[in-house]
């Protein structure tokens, strides 16, 4: 191995058009070292990741320099053949990631080929990297993608990326599209090979934890700029830029109930409208008047520990509030059984078989409570919401609303109109949910139209709406496409809440929402459930919102319901060997684990 | 399912759509009004006594399924009756004209695929350049210029004024018919052009911001193994099917073509014998075409089996 380090990154900034994307970012990494990448949506992490590769898409351009053990990166296109390149990608959508039409071992074949193998070998060979990445099945070679689960495709993936033996490895949120518990073995084979090969390692991902778990080093990015750089080890104990302290407090604990789910509040600015400041000024709780108008260097604090913040002197190292366990309140929950599912069951047909999506489930919702429903992907948790919803006529039990009784299975379009007084969704994209024609207002007026108490003040109801959701009365002029994520989730639960409805069913509402935005809307969630009463029936893949807003759980594995309880005796205590497996895959939050 | 059956299974099912077409276009001849006989003679011919031989020959005393079934085995024997206009077989007034109208639409077809499908890459390629800008242009003007106004310019610059090709008329021989058929092989492919021109820049436009071909350039991939492999092999699927679309509607396209340049091929036998009301041969050139469409589907849907592993696979295992 050369002396000097295997990656360095210079003062590289990216830019779209005349848009600054990312504002001088430096730092380095030696061999068989890892690195995370962690920041939020708009952050710069993926440009930066891109710009190393020097696959930046068409019109984002770069300057600065990345070298690779001291020479720049070449352009894959000027490359002679068994020149391999020594920098890997590895992406995040495993289903997009690969040639649909070509097979598995075809894609480490080809790999192989442009890395100058002789033929004769790569039959071989291929086996062999399949191997590597714990792949042993020999016909997994010959299927196509579409034939192959995420997990598997995310490891043929890997095994290709690997195929020419690459000196650094950049991978993008490899992990963000797999179920709890797949996440969790691809990242131990990351770390495996990771290791085993002496391999440089840029992780990218927005979970802090994730990058705890996995990394040497960390790097938090915040609107194309770095604001921290330490160990894993002394970051996840002593963090110290305020945005990163804020990051950590927003991940909702899988340990322990928070009585107070502190998130950021505003959202993830762009990073050429931040550039004359610190970018997290207007979201900062520590912020002086210089930091509106001065530009925060990184500097050293502490030995490997850099900081982009000018108060850094002055902020004393605190103990997060994670740390500290609440009691739960309990006293919003009432007797009355809102809804009942009894034995419900849903099949499909599928290549001429009948594949159950849901075998027998049974629960009741009482009024004010929150239960969770929890599984992967496939378990049946959005098949029941939408039968209840009655988007899917269930192929036999029956679902029960209180006031309703028993809805039939054909739905006519007047149980559908008194079903959704009872019942109203927030679903997890809150991009494709509203309209983009309609205004803020006229979405919340057509969803107060539907209403069972009359409606006398349109835009009075409009406003107060507005106000339990924590937006201003002026959001009602405005379109989707002027709000960010966060705001548009507000929204759509607004507009849920307009027709009064007794349960609150919520399909990932905070999956596609960035950490810090998070917290805020799942502390908006609970207190429409304590304060009205609204009962919530939460669909979720994440044990620490659970946690956080649940009282009970269910645990769906393969349309049935393993284990059921409450929620703090399931995930301390979990017996079923399913949910067991899903409590040990999630990334702690245990800030005193690692010493 | 293996290709064969996947292939009989498709086969079957076109001879099915066939019959069920042929029973329609056979009641063309009952829908139409007035008395059959004097259809099919023709107004001028109708004599008491040609009337009852056509009557006898016919058999249009019978129940419409039995005249249906006479037809039918007759058309199977390719015996379509006489054209009412020359009294000829209507097959061989069909197959005298066939090799223009097929030598036409072939020769239009491959121009259309040499100029458009290269342009539509590189216009995809290249987006937002002026050979994009140029493409959309070209796309833009052939599309909203009707097809015989491009005839008559196309007459007028290479027949008339520079005197190259000939402006009207079959030709003879190989060379000589070629020759014949490029200014209206030219305004046909004028037509299609836009159409598969539009099809494969999107398709490539979709395929070359993929997640797969970013991961196969920092593979380190060759740029011919990316274009061939990964680009072209997964942008043909979408512009086949408007290829094959285009080739099994050169048909309607020549009805104008023909006219235009003078050329004895079907399209223009189609207007003649829909204008005087010949029945057989109409009858006749609609089940061609029927037959025409369904036999080129059928050749793309075996070429997407060919090159779509999900369709493989699906085919498999139902």
């Amino acid at each position: 191995m050369s002396a000097g380090p295997l990656l360095t990154v210079d003062d590289l900034s990216i830019s779209y058009g005349s848009r600054l994307l990312v504002n001088g970012v430096s730092f380095a990494l030696d061999g068989g070292e890892s690195l995370a990448l962690v920041g939020e949506s708009g952050s710069g992490k993926s440009l930066t990741a891109r710009a190393i590769a020097d696959l930046l898409p068409a019109g984002v351009s770069a300057t600065g320099r990345v070298l690779i053990e001291g020479a720049p990166v070449r352009r894959p296109r000027r490359r002679g053949r068994g020149d391999s390149p020594r920098v890997g990608l590895l992406m995040q959508d495993p289903f997009t990631m690969l040639n649909p039409t070509m097979t598995a071992g075809g894609h480490i074949a080809e790999t192989l080929r442009a890395a100058g193998r002789p033929r004769a070998e790569i039959p071989a060979e291929v086996s062999r990297r399949l191997a590597e990445v714990g792949i042993t099945d020999a016909s997994v070679a010959r299927r196509y993608p579409f034939e192959l689960s995420g997990g598997m495709s995310q490891r043929v993936a890997l095994a290709a990326a690997l195929a020419n033996d690459p000196a650094l490895l950049l991978a993008d949120e490899p992990t963000t599209a797999l179920d709890a518990t797949t996440q969790h073995e691809v990242l131990e084979l990351l770390r495996q090979v990771q290791r085993d090969r002496g391999m440089g390692l840029v992780f990218i991902t927005h979970d802090l934890r994730v990058a705890f778990d996995l990394c040497h080093r960390v790097v938090v990015m915040y609107a194309g700029s770095i604001m921290e750089e330490a160990p894993a080890r002394i970051m996840r104990r002593d963090p110290l830029h305020p945005y990163t302290r804020g990051l950590l407090e927003s991940i909702p604990s899988t340990d322990h109930y928070q009585g107070n789910l502190r998130g950021i509040p505003g959202s993830v600015p762009a990073t050429h409208t931040v550039l004359d400041r610190c970018p997290f000024a207007d979201r900062c709780d520590e912020r002086v008047d210089a930091c509106t108008h001065v530009v925060p260097p990184l500097v050293e604090v502490a030995a490997h520990h850099r900081a982009a913040c000018i108060r850094i002197g002055e902020l004393v190292s605190t103990t997060t509030a994670t740390s500290v366990g609440s009691a739960r309140v309990t006293d919003h929950v009432g007797d009355e059984v809102v809804v009942r599912v009894s034995d419900l069951r849903k099949s499909y047909r599928v290549h001429g078989g009948v594949h159950p999506a849901l075998d027998g489930v049974t629960f009741d919702l009482r009024q004010g409570e929150a239960l969770g429903i929890v599984g992967e992907s496939g378990s049946g948790k959005t098949t029941i919401a939408r039968c209840l919803l009655g988007l899917t006529s269930p192929t036999d039990g029956s679902i029960e609303f209180a006031g309703f009784g028993v809805v039939p299975a054909q739905r006519t379009a007047q149980d559908r109109r008194a079903v959704a007084q009872i019942v109203q969704c927030v679903f997890q994209d809150p991009y494709s949910t509203l309209n983009p024609m309609h205004s803020v207002g006229t979405a919340l007026g057509e969803a107060l139209s539907q209403r069972s108490r009359p409606v006398t003040d349109r835009d009075h109801e409009i406003a107060s709406l507005l106000d339990r959701v924590g937006l201003p009365a002026s959001m009602a002029t405005r379109r989707p496409a002027s709000l960010s994520g966060g705001q548009r989730q507000r929204v759509a639960i607004a507009r849920a809440l307009a027709v009064e409805p007794r349960v609150l069913l919520c399909d990932e509402p905070v999956a596609a929402l960035d950490v810090s935005v998070q917290a805020q809307i799942l502390e908006l969630l609970r207190e429409v459930n304590r304060s009205q009463g609204t009962s919530l029936l939460f669909i979720t893949h994440d044990l620490g919102v659970v946690r956080q807003i649940t009282e009970r759980v269910l645990v769906l594995y393969r349309g049935e319901v393993v284990e059921q309880g409450a929620t703090d005796v399931v995930l301390d205590a979990p017996t079923h060997d399913y949910t067991q497996r899903l409590v040990a895959a999630m990334p702690s939050t245990h800030v005193a684990q690692e010493a | 399912m293996t290709f064969a059956a996947y292939a009989l299974r498709r086969v079957v099912a076109i001879v099915a759509t066939i019959a069920l077409l042929s029973l329609l276009v056979f009641a063309l001849l009952a829908l139409t009004p007035g008395d059959p006989a004097i259809t099919l003679l023709g107004p001028q011919n109708a004599t008491p006594e040609a009337v009852a031989a056509i009557r006898e020959r016919y058999g249009l005393g019978d129940p419409f399924l039995v005249q249906y079934g006479n037809w039918a085995v007759a058309a199977l024997q390719g015996d379509f009756g006489d054209s009412i206009r020359s009294s000829e077989p209507v097959m061989s007034v069909i197959t005298s004209r066939l090799w223009t109208t097929v030598w036409l639409a072939l020769y239009a077809f491959i121009i259309t695929v040499v100029v458009a499908i290269p342009l539509g890459i590189l216009a995809a390629v290249r987006r937002g350049s002026w050979i994009d800008r140029l493409a959309s242009s070209i796309t833009l003007i052939a599309l909203c210029t009707p097809a015989f106004a491009i005839g008559f310019l196309l007459i007028y610059v290479f027949s008339v004024q520079l005197d190259w090709f000939p402006g009207f008329g079959n030709g003879d021989g190989f060379f000589d018919t070629i020759w014949h058929l490029t200014l209206p092989a030219l305004a046909l492919a004028t037509l299609q052009i836009p159409i598969l021109l539009r099809q494969t820049r999107a398709a490539v436009m979709d395929v070359v911001d993929r997640d797969y071909i970013v991961f196969a350039r920092s593979r380190g991939l060759s740029r011919s193994r990316i274009w061939l492999r990964y680009v072209l092999r997964n942008g043909s699927l979408p512009v086949l099917t408007s290829a094959g679309l285009i080739l099994a509607f050169s048909l309607a396209g020549a009805v104008l073509i023909e006219n235009v340049f003078a050329l004895q091929g079907l399209g223009s036998l189609l207007v003649s014998s829909v204008g005087t009301l010949d029945l057989p041969v109409v009858q006749a050139l609609a089940l061609l075409t029927a037959i025409l469409v369904l036999v080129t589907n059928l050749v793309i849907d075996l070429l997407y089996y060919a090159l779509d592993p999900r369709l493989r696979r699906a085919g498999a295992a139902a």
